[in-house]
């Protein structure tokens, strides 16, 4: 069906935020890929026309909860700030800090 | 006495009513035990002790007082590293949490811990639980306790290994494609994959979330209800949690064992097993036949594509589930701490260097699937191909067109393999999954347990029961039932 050559696979690097520029690495990668693809061809031999997609793993369909604020039933599971701010790795004062998004 | 294959839930509350030992002596044992066996086998990834012995010390006040009060009162327990405990490290075994620390409960710890369980460690996996053998962590081996040579499975293999080496009397661990039923079967123990929707997954770090479930080890299918029972339920931090009553579901009197159809699906008996055991799950359904249960032959016609499916399906969710591991935020591994660069930068280095190989490629596999060209050619179709292996399931089941009631096949292909010997070729290793993950691709129950009692030096082989969605007491009563025959 399709084949992951060097530049399709840069491309995907980059969608996914993933660096990978050791040659041995990306030709490991390269070859388990394409294999790992050229498995999923046995599923062309299914006819799946009129097959209705399977998008779960539930049969529940969805429920809406009445339109009112849940203060305290959210409340008890909300962390504490402290709580919050304690499992951010950088901080200053009470801030989140994060590298610049722009230079 | 605390150490043996047969000790279980009910003969350790048995000892602490008569007062053979206080829970803090107990758990003491325990501790000290786990702590000198995981220099041999690496179940545990870190201990809780000085937190959990204030516990113990608790529930002997509470033993004083009023005897035992819960099902898992003091029972010390191994719990999965993906799996969070507020306050204590969980890293899912990646460098890229490896200073992660939890800020709430799971709704299974909540569970276990009104339960008054005691955890007595958080145990080794696969990195986000990704593999077939626990060696994809990125901390340290797990070794199979029945062979220090072997692999424990995976990706719950410290989980299963802690209860197969007697360290703890139950565990958890997450099945997402056989991630609990797989090691249970090469370590030789009982391990149940609940239904879709049976336990809340609010705590445990998304691997696939249309097939994750949280679920028990133990070394009996008694101790797996019990553990199934506690933790279960509907719970509205997870909408797909379903409302069910498994109240008695460890009674085993709800179901008349005697009647329950068996059937055998032919699919699973053709090719790539090894021949130990195609010859022990056949002797398990021999035992079976011999002793008066009706057994059938049913056709589940799609389940060779069940393997391509799933391997669309979970890396499509988990290139998503695991976009928000950037290393900066929950932890920022040591040697990433340098502060010049840009987000972007950032997030290219930190993906690129602290999450694994296995990770890594799913994620690369998952993002190709989803991308724009692809989609319809793999994940449509793998979505249609998942609903046609449901269907297969529910033609087997149907009452009105003399289904079974129950299904019994084989858990793995192979005994467990020797450590190193699939590393590389990460095909080989999903093919260890081929008749575990139609299970988790139909959301429907499956309990992993010994096909009879192995000897010392033997390598254990599991069957499968699987059940109807929420169907739990059938195959668990058929599993306890089982476990009395195993031997005849």
């Amino acid at each position: 069906m399709a084949e992951i050559n060097e530049k399709s696979l840069d491309h995907l690097l980059a969608l996914a935020r993933m660096e990978e520029k050791d040659p041995k690495r990306r030709g490991k990668l390269l070859k388990d890929l394409s294999k790992i693809l050229d498995y999923f061809n046995e599923l062309n031999e299914i006819d799946t026309e009129n097959v209705e997609p399977m998008s779960g793993g539930t049969f529940l369909t969805d429920v809406m909860r009445d339109d009112s604020t849940k203060y305290r039933d959210v409340h008890e599971h909300d962390l504490e700030r402290e709580e919050s701010l304690r499992q951010f790795p950088r901080k200053e004062n009470d801030y989140l800090k994060i590298p610049p998004v722009f230079e | 006495m605390f150490f043996d294959s047969d000790f279980t839930i009910e003969k350790y509350h048995s000892g602490l009513r008569e007062k053979k030992y206080s829970v803090t002596e107990a758990i003491g044992e325990f501790f000290s035990y786990a702590k000198k066996e995981n220099e041999k086998n690496g179940a545990f990834l870190r201990f809780l002790e000085d937190d959990q012995i204030k516990r113990a010390k608790d529930l002997d006040l509470r033993l004083e007082e009023g005897g035992i009060t819960s099902d898992l009162f003091a029972v010390p327990m191994g719990i999965k590293d993906n799996i969070l405990i507020s306050g204590g490290i969980a890293t899912a075994a990646s460098k890229i949490l490896e200073n992660y620390v939890s800020s709430y409960d799971a709704t299974v710890i909540e569970k276990l811990k009104s339960n008054e369980a005691i955890f007595l460690g958080k145990t080794n996996l696969d990195e986000f639980a990704m593999g077939s053998s626990t060696e994809n962590s990125a901390f340290q081996l797990t070794r199979n306790p029945k062979d220090i040579s072997r692999v424990p499975g995976g990706s719950s293999g410290g989980s299963a290994a802690a209860v197969a080496a007697n360290m703890a009397l139950g565990s958890l661990g997450s099945d997402t494609g056989g991630s609990i039923r797989q090691p249970a079967g090469f370590c030789g123990i009982v391990g149940l994959k609940p239904t879709y929707g049976a336990v809340s997954r609010y705590g445990v770090m998304s691997l696939a979330s249309s097939l994750d479930q949280i679920g028990p080890f133990a070394k009996t299918v008694k101790d797996v209800a019990t553990i199934f029972k506690t933790i279960s339920g509907i719970d509205k931090m997870d909408s797909t949690s379903a409302e069910t009553d498994y109240s008695t579901v460890n009674q085993f009197n709800d179901v008349n064992v005697k009647d329950l159809v068996i059937g055998i699906p032919k699919e699973y008996f053709v090719k790539g097993m090894s021949p130990e055991v195609e010859k022990e799950v056949n002797d398990a359904i021999g035992r079976m036949r011999r002793d008066g249960f009706k057994i059938k032959e049913i056709s589940l016609p799609h389940s060779k594509y069940a393997l391509s499916c799933y391997y669309i399906i979970l890396p499509a969710e988990c290139s998503a589930n695991l976009a928000r591991y950037d290393g900066i935020r929950y932890s920022v591994p040591e040697e990433l701490k340098n502060e010049d660069m840009n987000l972007l930068s950032t997030y290219f280095r930190n993906r690129g260097s602290a999450i694994g190989d296995e990770p890594r490629r799913r994620i690369l596999l998952g993002t190709f699937v989803l991308s724009s060209g692809y989609y319809d050619a793999y994940y449509a179709k793998a979505q249609k191909v998942r609903r046609l292996i449901l269907n297969d399931f529910m033609k087997a089941f149907d009452k009105s067109a003399e289904g079974v009631d129950v299904i019994v096949a084989p858990v793995t292909p192979s005994t467990a393999f020797k450590i190193g010997e699939k590393t590389d070729d990460p095909l080989s290793m999903y093919l260890s999954d081929i008749f575990t993950i139609p299970v988790n691709l139909a959301g429907l129950p499956g309990l992993s347990l010994p096909t009879r009692k192995y000897k010392e030096g033997e390598l254990p082989v599991n069957f499968q029961i699987i059940g109807k969605h929420f169907d739990e007491k059938s195959i668990l009563a058929f599993g306890d039932y089982y476990e009395k025959i195993m031997n005849k």
